[in-house]
């Protein structure tokens, strides 16, 4: 996108900035164009698509099952959120009965990559702010996380887990033990980047009452997760429409009152905290048996579907089409980031340049995410 | 509501202009008239017992008939209430020869990004955008609409072999 639609409504004493999309705080490539009049931004362009892969068009050219490897670079700080949304659409579309224990697996999967997905959030978030310790913290305890998916399936980034019908491996005997010191440690662990951040008064100065979002406007705009639940908004996909037996297990979803950037912060960080509770009975509850139901080698459902689930950042869903052969006949992925990514033109004008960064960060866009 | 009372209530009050799918999925799939389109997606955030106030995704969707000859296009809108908890698919058929569309961008910003994808991608017009331009594509992008079946592709695109075909 070229800058001059934005230099069209420049008046005389504004001028104009870019960002990105090479910059350490876009998280990725992100291009902001920015209309600044002194300190204070006017208007806001986001510039995407640099990352766009197509994977919409690659999943017309696949069958269901060859496409799961694409669904983790969907979004690859969380990899099984990604596989999870594709599988749960899958079988909502083919109605296949998926195997408690395989349910249970995935939803220690997919809670462990929310705690391991919200780590980089909050390492980036705090080092885009100037406070580095918290980012090597959180890297530590991912590194953690990250053992343990590649003790369960061989992969550190792109796990390609799921199954349609269940999950690809059983993990190893010494898996469940190695996961509840986890999460025992963990929780330790918040306390300490609470102690570092919370609280701190720099840190307060830079997010309390900063972009507001009011829940309506957040919704008008497609936000949803985190994001809107920072706004007071109680609306988790896990507790309103369950899947994958989140109606099994015990937990809260963390509201905040206000909407401004330190509830988003601090809604994560609880989040953090329930993710461990769920981890826990997950692992304790795990029921023995199968982990993967019998699904046809040739598999070639028919009709329209359309899934979404609760991924780290927010709802992540999909639409297939299909026509009756072994490969979808369309595939729409709808990603949070992509809707988030258009917030933040409302959030960030007559908001000055250092707080961009702080807002971005709050939001915990991805890239891969947006353009696909 | 259940499927059964959204689709009671939305025969009721737009009968003729809307045509309810028959599927086996939990939610209500229907298409809407072209022409009622952007009133019915204003009714149906207006409606109290309706409000659906969360736009899930937009999209566009192209249909080849086994000839390759007649094709035609659908815009497909996933929609959720957060005050009910329903969800609903909306549909709306656009003939190949004209694709142009109302834009919804006033009812649900987030439409606007969706429409920009939909408008690069498959070609759909939205002749009433506020803001038109390229979003996921080169600027110069001049290789027609990649979302399409039976795209010609990139002049520098290598495929790769289609190995699904052996996968069965």
């Amino acid at each position: 996108m070229s800058t001059l639609e934005i230099e069209k409504t420049q008046a005389q004493d504004e001028f104009i900035i870019n960002v990105g999309p090479q910059h350490p705080s876009t998280h990725g490539v992100l291009r902001l164009i920015l209309r600044m009049k002194g300190e204070f931004i006017k208007d806001l362009k986001p510039d995407v698509g640099f990352l766009h892969r197509a994977i919409e068009k690659i999943a017309e050219n696949r069958t269901y099952a060859q496409f799961m490897p694409f669904t983790d670079r969907i979004d690859y700080c969380a990899s099984m959120p990604c596989n999870l949304a594709w599988v749960t659409a899958v079988e909502k579309l083919a109605k296949i009965e998926v195997p408690e224990r395989a349910q249970y697996l995935r939803v220690i999967m997919t809670e462990l990559n929310r705690i391991a997905s919200h780590l980089i959030w909050l390492g980036t978030m705090s080092l885009d702010l100037g406070a580095f310790t918290p980012f090597l913290y959180a890297f530590r305890e991912r590194e953690r996380i990250l053992d343990l998916f590649e003790m369960t399936c061989g992969q550190r980034l792109t796990y390609n887990y799921m199954r349609i019908g269940g999950v690809s491996q059983e993990p190893p005997q010494e898996f469940y033990p190695k996961c509840k010191e986890f999460t025992q440690y963990f929780r330790k662990k918040v306390d300490d980047y609470e102690a570092l951040l919370t609280y701190n008064p720099i840190f307060l100065s830079r997010t309390k009452d900063v972009a507001i979002l009011p829940i309506d406007v957040g919704l008008n705009y497609g936000a949803s997760g985190p994001t809107l639940r920072a706004s007071g908004h109680d609306w988790d996909l896990r507790k309103i429409h369950p899947y994958s037996s989140y109606d099994k297990f015990d937990f809260k979803a963390p509201l905040g009152t206000k909407g401004d950037v330190w509830d988003r912060y601090i809604v994560r960080i609880q989040e953090m905290r329930q993710c461990c509770n769920i981890v826990d009975q997950a692992v304790e509850g795990l029921p023995e048996g199968p982990i993967k139901a019998k699904v046809p080698a040739v598999f070639k459902p028919k009709g329209e579907v359309f899934a979404r689930i609760e991924a780290p950042r927010g709802e992540m869903g999909y639409y297939i089409i299909a026509d009756g052969t072994t490969k979808p006949y369309r595939v729409k992925i709808r990603t949070a980031s992509f809707a988030h990514v258009q917030l933040l033109k409302y959030l960030a004008v007559d908001w000055k340049i250092a707080d961009l960064v702080a807002i971005f960060g709050s939001l915990d866009i991805v890239l891969p995410e947006v353009d696909r | 509501m259940t499927k059964d009372e959204i689709e009671k209530q939305l025969v009721k009050d737009f009968g003729e202009h809307i045509e309810i799918q028959t599927t086996d999925q939990p939610e209500p799939f229907l298409y809407v008239a072209k022409e009622k389109y952007v009133e019915f997606c204003k009714y149906l955030t207006e409606n109290p017992s309706l409000a659906f106030d969360f736009l899930f995704q937009l999209g566009g969707a192209h249909f080849v008939d086994a000839s390759g000859q007649g094709e035609k296009f659908d815009v497909i809108l996933c929609l959720a209430s957060s005050k009910h908890k329903h969800e609903m698919v909306l549909k709306v058929k656009l003939p190949a020869e004209n694709l142009a569309l109302g834009t919804v961008t006033g009812i649900w910003r987030v439409a606007d990004f969706y429409e920009l994808e939909a408008m690069e991608l498959y070609g759909i017009k939205f002749p009433d955008h506020p803001h038109p331009r390229r979003l996921l594509l080169d600027d110069d992008w001049d290789y027609g609409y990649p979302m399409r079946k039976g795209w010609s592709g990139h002049p520098d695109f290598i495929p790769m072999p289609d190995k699904s075909e052996s996968a069965e």
